[in-house]
């Protein structure tokens, strides 16, 4: 009764002519190793690298709120073995940011940019910021926070301000049309 | 579904090395199911690109963490399927609520298919015209019809399996059925083909 034995022809036809964009095998690859699901090839000059564990599409929270996964923070634990970290590179947003075409090729963006990073940080992680956010206290944003979001961060442990300004300023999240705050991590 | 293949000697060879994290591998396995599951993808998100890329990379991030767990009683592609499948569904749930909170749904794009003439619509169905309209009266339909439409009428997948997918009842994954095919005929036509 809830099934009318009528099947409308033809929907095996349906986006079978589409063929799978060249780019996506290395954005998965990229993905993969960022989640250390991979053991890729070590990087040539490492110091001791090792790898984040950012998701890179994850870190443009605009790109996810425009594809709709909206998952929230997905990334492996930092390694128990890490050094302290010497700075942390806050990812912002604005009403600017620009997403892209879609956050696969966010993911291919940032996943280089973390594996180029890796190479000369001596230790490097990162993850994703939920969009969910609940402001204490109150509740909601305050008035400073203007229409920025925080969409992610990095954290690494580098040799002084100056390697930490020079990842930030070969991020993909600039040219984006995003901001990245550094600010070096007092230890007292 | 109908019970599909097990993965021959050479995927199961495949699925150990990516286990232990074999890039090249993962490489191998990935294009032996690059082109079906993407265009799985592509139907399940209404053939929006970049959402089935998302897709793609979702159901390959979560199938490979569990791969150790695969005990290959159903064919690798079906696996990955019911994990884009999931996914998608996780996906629209949660389109859901951040729309709510957002005040509102976002309108599916409206169908595009032309008003065909019985005769006319019954002869495109087999041109590359009634293929696009087929597509666009496809994207049109709400999520949960789509998902449906595409597990049962072009994978195969039976409403008990759907309904354990989407978590849904099975008499709720029937009616979604009809109803879905009910929409496709009245966007495209009462002329266009349909077979029992």
């Amino acid at each position: 009764m809830h099934e009318p034995d009528e099947r409308v022809d033809g929907l095996e036809s349906v986006f079978a002519d589409r063929d799978v964009p060249e780019t996506m095998e290395d954005a998965v690859v990229a993905r993969l190793r960022e989640e250390g699901s991979l053991i890729g090839k070590p990087a040539a000059g490492a110091r001791g690298a090792r790898r984040g564990a950012w998701i890179p599409r994850a870190a443009a929270a605009a790109a996810l709120f425009v594809v709709g996964w909206g998952a929230g923070a997905r990334f492996a634990p930092a390694s128990a073995v890490a050094p302290d970290p010497s700075h942390v590179l806050l990812l912002w947003e604005g009403p600017d940011f620009d997403p892209g075409t879609g956050s696969a090729a966010v993911a291919a963006e940032y996943g280089t940019w973390a594996g180029e990073a890796a190479r000369s940080a001596e230790w490097l992680t990162g993850n994703e910021l939920s969009p969910r956010r609940v402001y204490v206290p109150g509740g909601e944003a305050p008035v400073f926070s203007g229409d920025a979001t925080l969409g992610g961060y990095f954290l690494v442990t580098v040799g002084s301000d100056e390697e930490a300004w020079a990842l930030a300023g070969d991020h993909p999240h600039v040219r984006r049309g995003g901001w990245i705050e550094v600010a070096p991590i007092v230890s007292r | 579904m109908s019970e599909p293949p097990t993965p021959d000697g050479s995927e199961s060879v495949l699925i150990g090395r990516v286990v232990d994290g074999d890039e090249r591998a993962f490489r191998e396995l990935y294009r032996l199911h690059a082109t079906p599951l993407y265009r799985f993808a592509l139907r399940l998100t209404g053939g929006r690109e970049a959402d089935a890329e998302d897709l793609v990379q979702e159901t390959w991030s979560r199938a490979v963490r569990k791969l150790s767990g695969f005990e290959g009683r159903a064919a690798l592609r079906s696996w990955l399927m019911a994990i884009a499948t999931r996914a998608a569904a996780e996906r629209y749930r949660a389109e859901l609520r951040e729309a709510g909170q957002a005040g509102g749904v976002k309108a599916a794009p409206p169908p595009h298919a032309s008003a065909h003439t019985a005769t006319s619509a019954a002869s495109a169905a087999r041109s590359i015209t009634g293929r696009i309209d087929l597509e666009r009266a496809f994207a049109a339909l709400p999520v949960g019809y789509r998902s449906v439409l595409v597990l049962h009428d072009v994978e195969g997948f039976r409403h008990r399996e759907i309904a354990e997918l989407l978590g849904i009842s099975i008499g709720t994954s029937k009616s979604q059925l009809a109803r879905a095919r009910k929409r496709l005929r009245d966007t495209l036509g009462d002329g266009y083909a349909r077979t029992g």
